[in-house]
């Protein structure tokens, strides 16, 4: 089945909301709790760097019997360098950003430790898209 | 078979849905004009006692009466107790009272809060997962159950303190000769969730609590026997640390768990139980969840106003803290003997799982999404069903049907109003040219 998500880039206050939705989802398929939370921790902190560096974006979720598919797509500025920015660490979040509590760097690498196919793909100048995929068997 | 403590007097309800936004785990349903509890979902938290207008909701907990099965009858008053009788001239009044009341003994549960309070920093000194979440509100273990299983292992697997209380003082009688048919030992309780989780524990075999008596039941006979000369010495056992178990806080100290957060009421402990599941809280060490509003002061059985409550256990606490101490060292040394471990583990138990087969969930699910688009999305509750998402969910499940909708209900009323509408022109339109005019 397929799910679609608009994430509002301007608002913290709802930032996390599409990962939120899709947990409570998966909850009612009887996904065992390990593999919902491996999801929704990697599907939020990429929902947390749409909203913080990129200003929103689309994500679209398919979910099959043998694993869950999430593609977040935005436009925003893109990344230049990614081996970089999958450094525990490194972060590129703004001043205001980091006083929020946010942009400690570890939004890639924890999406990479919560999930079995991480893919980034980006283009400085015209945007990032991340595939993250988990099995459920 | 014992099923809950929350139950509902059908007699008592008019079906005003009041009560199915409030439960947390979406275990209520109103048909037929009256209200119908899902026994599988409802964790006996009391939201809906609490806001019953009818008084239909009800808690089931022991008579008093049953006290008199047993010659030793033990009270262990829990410290939200104390806070119900603001006029009393001290503690000592109020658990002499009990005495009055029928009980020949008295431990108060404070004390085995000040030995959990202990175990509980070992625990969390030596644990590997974090947060670490308490395990003495019932209704928050259950709540975690069905509604957050990924977090069971997060769960402080030590008794609570009116378990630990019971075990010590059976155990304390036995060694004394006396045989354990005899003891009956009592809860006094601010809540129906302490009642369920005697009959039916978490994370322990069987409880040793004999029967939960609601504060609501013996109120009464306490303020009559309050004044009442008392032959018993009363000797307080508990510290003003036991006591503050009672509030929002929980019975722990912040200054010894740094990174603790204390967080009362169900959409609250909700919302923190969320993140905690989103990996955000990982730095902190503690949580004290507690189902109430208030912490077990605002128990849907306590009798006075949370607040009040409050405000007269914190002037207790104060003066405790000022009086001398109270010397319980060598009580507290004895509880601290028990062993205080959950002996078996806690079981997940998801209730908001459609389907066992991933591929009929799947198909469920895309069924539920289909509908939900339909319907009009404001959870207006006049279906019976707390949202309109869990409407959708009732009727893939065939639990319910889609006219029950108000809306979905004139819509169909308006197409059958067209298609009769239809039916009243003429079928066949003549056609002059061709019958021709005589």
């Amino acid at each position: 089945m397929k799910l679609h998500y608009e994430v509002d880039g301007d608002s913290f206050l709802v930032a996390g909301e599409a990962s939120a939705s899709l947990k409570r989802t998966l909850k009612q398929l009887g996904i065992d709790s390990s593999i919902i939370r491996k999801t929704s921790i990697s599907m939020y902190e990429a929902e947390m760097n749409m909203v913080i560096h990129a200003h929103g974006g689309v994500i679209d979720v398919e979910i099959s019997t043998d694993k869950v598919n999430i593609i977040l797509k935005d436009i925003g500025p893109g990344i230049p360098d990614i081996d970089l920015a999958m450094r525990e660490g490194y972060s590129t979040a703004t001043h205001e950003i980091r006083e929020l509590g946010f942009g400690a760097g570890m939004g890639l690498p924890n999406m990479k430790k919560n999930s079995d196919n991480l893919k980034v793909y980006s283009e400085v100048g015209v945007g990032t898209t991340v595939e993250i995929t988990v099995f459920l068997t | 078979m014992y099923s809950h403590s929350v139950t509902l007097e059908p007699d008592k309800c008019i079906g005003c849905t009041d009560c199915i936004k409030r439960c947390p785990t979406e275990a209520i349903r109103v048909r037929g004009s009256k209200a119908k509890i899902i026994q599988d979902r409802c964790i006996d938290c009391g939201n809906c006692i609490r806001i019953c207008r009818n008084g239909a909701k009800r808690a089931v907990t022991d008579e008093i009466n049953m006290i008199y099965k047993y010659k030793y009858r033990i009270a262990l008053p829990a410290p939200s107790f104390y806070a119900q009788f603001p006029k009393a001239k001290n503690i000592e009044q109020i658990l002499s009272a009990l005495y009055n009341i029928g009980f020949t003994d008295v431990l108060e549960v404070g004390c085995a809060g000040e030995v959990i309070e202990k175990h509980t920093y070992e625990y969390v000194k030596n644990a590997t997962l974090f947060p670490v979440i308490s395990s003495s509100c019932p209704a928050i273990v259950r709540l975690i159950q069905r509604r957050f299983p990924s977090l069971i292992h997060h769960v402080l697997p030590i008794i609570s303190p009116m378990e630990l209380a019971a075990r010590y003082i059976k155990d304390k009688y036995i060694k004394d000769g006396i045989l354990e048919n005899e003891i009956g030992v009592f809860f006094i309780s601010p809540c129906p969730a302490k009642a369920t989780e005697i009959h039916r524990p978490k994370g322990l075999e069987r409880s040793l609590v004999d029967g939960v008596l609601s504060m609501q039941d013996i109120y009464k006979m306490m303020v009559h026997k309050m004044n009442a000369e008392n032959k018993m010495p009363v000797k307080r056992q508990s510290s003003y640390r036991g006591l503050s178990w009672a509030m929002s806080n929980g019975g722990l100290d912040e200054n010894t768990i740094k990174s603790y957060i204390a967080v009362d009421g169900m959409e609250s402990v909700i919302g923190i139980l969320e993140k905690v599941e989103d990996g955000t809280l990982s730095n902190i060490k503690y949580i004290e969840a507690l189902a109430c509003t208030g912490g077990c002061l605002g128990g849907a059985l306590a009798l006075e106003n949370p607040f009040v409550s409050r405000y007269t256990l914190k002037n207790w606490i104060d003066e405790d803290k000022s009086n001398d101490p109270i010397d319980n060292r060598e009580l507290l040394e004895a509880i601290g003997e028990i062993p205080y471990l959950f002996s078996k583990d806690i079981t997940p138990r998801p209730v908001f799982s459609l389907d066992n087969d991933m591929e009929k969930a799947l198909e469920m699910m895309e069924d539920i999404e289909m509908l939900y688009k339909e319907l009009p999305k404001i959870d207006c509750g006049s279906c019976g069903a707390p949202t309109c998402r869990c409407f959708a969910e009732d009727v893939v499940k065939q639990d319910a049907t889609i006219e029950e909708c108000v809306f979905m209900l004139r819509k169909k009323i308006k197409d059958l109003s067209e298609v009769m509408h239809n039916l009243t022109e003429p079928p066949i339109q003549v056609d002059n040219d061709k019958y021709g005019k005589e």
